[in-house]
This record gives C-alpha cells, sequence and structure tokens, in this order.
C-alpha cells in the first residue's frame, strides 16, 4: 500500500485531463466523473442547507426556483442533474415529485439549473418543499 | 502546496482502481431527449448508446464499462413533473441501465429531458 498526499492534482498534458483506474482494467477520465454542483436547500425558506459551488437561490414562483453556480459549465449541452425532494407539512405529504422547470428548450443556463416540485398526484399546482437535494455533473468551463 | 501533475493515475500495483480518499467519482451519467423517434445522447460519460422501448416511457441507458454487477445505485431527472423508476424494479444488468419514465397522471410516457447519473463501481 501506497499514499501520495498532495493538494492539488493537474493534468500533465491538459490540465483538466487525467486518467484514472476505476476498474479492474477499466479507466475512466477523474474530471468526468467528479460532481461539479450539488445543493441542499429549503425551498420554503430559501435557504440553502449545503452546497458545493452554488452560490444563491432565486424563487420564481412557489415550488419554482433556480439554484445558480459559481463555476460555470461550458455549455448547456454538458450537464447532467438529478436529484430528489422531500416535504414535511402540516398534511404530511411527503410524496415529492421534482423535475425540471424549462426556460425555453432547456432549464440549464451555463449558469443555472430551474427545478420545479410538487405533490405526487397534484397535477396543476407546484409547492415549496422542505429538502430538495440536486447534482450535477457535466464539463466546467 | 503541493501539486502533482500526471496524466494517467493507477494503484502501486500498475492495475487496481485508485483509491480517492473522501471523494467518489461518478462511473456514468447521460443526457438526452427520450421523445426522440431514435433517442441519442446530448452528452454522455461511459455512455455507448440508448436503447428505446419496448413500451413509451422505456429506455436504456448501455455502458460503455460494465459494472462489478447489477446492484449499483441510479438517479434520474426529467421535466414537466415526471416520475421515474426502473420497469423490472431493478437494472437490466451491469452493463445497461433502463429507466421507466411516468407523467404527472401516472401514464408511462418519455420525457423530452432525460438525465441519469450512475455510481458505484466498475468490473
Amino acid at each position: 500500500m501506497s499514499e501520495i498526499k498532495v493538494d492539488t492534482l493537474t493534468g500533465k498534458t491538459t490540465a483538466n485531463d487525467i486518467t484514472v483506474t476505476v476498474g479492474a482494467t477499466a479507466t475512466q477520465s477523474l474530471e468526468q466523473g467528479l460532481m461539479k454542483v450539488w445543493c441542499a436547500y429549503d425551498s420554503q425558506a430559501q435557504v440553502i442547507d449545503g452546497s458545493l459551488n452554488a452560490s444563491s437561490l432565486t424563487d420564481n414562483a412557489q415550488g419554482d426556483t433556480t439554484i445558480t453556480h459559481t463555476s460555470t459549465f461550458s455549455a448547456v449541452s454538458e450537464v447532467c442533474f438529478t436529484g430528489i425532494s422531500s416535504d414535511d407539512n402540516s398534511s404530511n405529504k411527503h410524496v415529492a415529485q421534482i423535475s425540471f422547470a424549462r426556460i425555453g428548450s432547456t432549464p440549464f443556463t451555463t449558469t443555472t439549473v430551474r427545478v420545479s416540485t410538487n405533490f405526487d398526484g397534484q397535477q396543476t399546482v407546484l409547492e415549496d418543499m422542505d429538502f430538495i437535494h440536486i447534482h450535477g455533473l457535466g464539463g466546467l468551463a | 502546496m503541493s501539486e502533482l501533475r500526471a496524466d494517467t493515475i493507477t494503484a502501486s500495483d500498475g492495475t487496481s482502481p485508485v483509491t480517492l480518499t473522501k471523494q467518489s467519482a461518478a462511473k456514468g451519467w447521460c443526457t438526452f431527449d427520450g421523445t426522440a423517434g431514435t433517442p441519442t445522447f446530448n452528452d454522455s460519460f461511459n455512455g455507448s448508446s440508448i436503447t428505446d422501448g419496448p413500451s413509451s416511457g422505456d429506455q436504456a441507458m448501455n455502458l460503455t464499462n460494465a459494472m462489478t454487477n447489477a446492484n449499483y445505485p441510479a438517479s434520474f431527472l426529467g421535466n414537466a413533473r415526471s416520475q421515474f423508476g426502473t420497469p423490472a424494479g431493478s437494472h437490466t444488468s451491469s452493463s445497461v441501465c433502463t429507466i421507466r419514465s411516468t407523467n404527472i397522471s401516472d401514464a408511462n410516457t418519455d420525457n423530452s429531458f432525460v438525465q441519469i447519473v450512475i455510481h458505484g463501481d466498475l468490473a
């Protein structure tokens, strides 16, 4: 067992291009596999509980929030977000749905992702949630 | 402050996976339009192709490098108040991640903005 202690890893040829052995023989790009954004937030209170590369929330409407990133993605086509949400309201409607709120043809800009939430079965009304967790992969600029 | 510059990092035996302390990289992700006649990746990592069907709302992300088994964690998201799951309650195999998307009325429906992220260990 050997261990290298270092504060920064940089590609020798290209700064963000480091290949890592990740399986018995498989190799992958380290940069492509690392999370670029994650954000745990409360859309009712509009508070970020914890985050990586998420700088602020914008309350567009009830159940409709935009998360702004500090470091930008290289293109809107190179962004992949997933997430989960839940709520603990007085009606105990814990089952929540989370999806993208589109801005024209995409829910993304290179610096934002727009997310909507609603209770399961609620076809017409968006609702704010206590717990929304999203994370995003892709290529940063 | 120290900095290590390298193009490839491998465990000291030259072949084994590298351990990243307090870090776990995603092993695959993709984004595609599931409503397209023949869905193709908008962008992907470790994705080789998409299989469409057999039912509406069903698509599969085929992996270039397989996972160690079919029990890997995967998460999904789409637009239009959609819901996602797996058709059989599990992944199809270590190299095929199959999703089923439904609309707000729980009807199987292709989604135009599918996002898949896969974690776990590669074979």
